[in-house]
């Protein structure tokens, strides 16, 4: 696996693995009829590194709401994918804690173009877009769109 | 706030995982694109930027998913969904050719809203 990375099976397959989003990096489907990010959201780092996520067990088990994430990130909104999803698309998931982040994990595997698509598109809002994005030509409300709250 | 919102993808770390700043010279690149492939019926698309400095189109609409990663100046990748007709998907790498892409164009500017 990429880098001498290891899939770790202490992590579940029904963990919510938590992405940051800045606000370009989502945007209204028509077709889905919902806010969803872009498959951009879902990139290794460009020095070749995995995709870092961040492990909600981990988060509240050490008594942080998830938006703890987003400090100082403002604009910010939070996508999750659940890892079982992940590793169905031939991804492994390890956990990585920093000092200050120690739910950090990296999700390890080759993502092409079409599995970055399946993540945009199973991921689910756990900290939705601003309310103000409500006002699409569409009409939605991107509240409809959060599937973990 | 449109300003605003443009100025940050352009300095390290937009992304808060270690992003590339977008170079300007994939911002030349991606509207030499639009010049050639939109037409007057074509709908805007999402601009996005990408981990490593570059750009994707998206566009999500009318039944179809399409999406060009502009690698450089004659350098895309392309991933065309048509969810109304499957077979018709297609994906890869297009470089001076681009009647192919020319052709997924046509088909979302083609379509109904």
């Amino acid at each position: 696996m990429q880098g001498g990375y290891v899939d770790d099976p202490t992590i579940a397959d029904e963990e919510v693995l938590l992405r940051r989003d800045p606000r370009w990096h989502f945007h209204f489907d028509k077709n889905l009829g919902r806010w969803r990010p872009s498959s951009a959201a879902f990139e290794d780092h460009p020095d070749g590194s995995p995709m870092s996520v961040h492990l909600i067990s981990v988060l509240e088990g050490c008594g942080f709401p998830v938006e703890s994430i987003l400090a100082d990130h403002d604009g910010y909104v939070v996508a999750g994918i659940v890892a079982g999803f992940v590793r169905a698309n031939g991804q492994g998931i390890c956990r990585k804690p920093r000092d200050n982040d120690p739910a950090h994990a990296k999700v390890v595997g080759p993502k092409t173009e079409r599995i970055r698509k399946r993540f945009a598109k199973e991921s689910s809002w756990v900290i939705n877009p601003p309310v103000y994005l409500s006002s699409d030509p569409c009409k939605d409300s991107p509240a409809k769109s959060s599937g973990f709250q | 706030m449109g300003k605003a919102r443009l100025a940050r993808p352009y300095r390290a770390d937009w992304n808060s995982y270690g992003a590339r700043p977008v170079e300007f010279s994939n911002l030349e690149a991606t509207v030499e694109l639009l010049k050639w492939v939109m037409r007057p019926n074509t709908p805007p698309p999402n601009i996005v930027p990408t981990v490593d400095g570059n750009l994707q189109l998206e566009w999500h609409e009318r039944g179809i998913d399409l999406e060009i990663r502009i690698r450089s100046r004659g350098r895309y990748y392309v991933t065309f969904e048509d969810l109304q007709s499957p077979s018709r998907d297609w994906e890869g790498p297009i470089t001076t050719n681009l009647s192919q892409l020319k052709a997924a164009i046509d088909s979302l500017s083609d379509r109904p809203d």
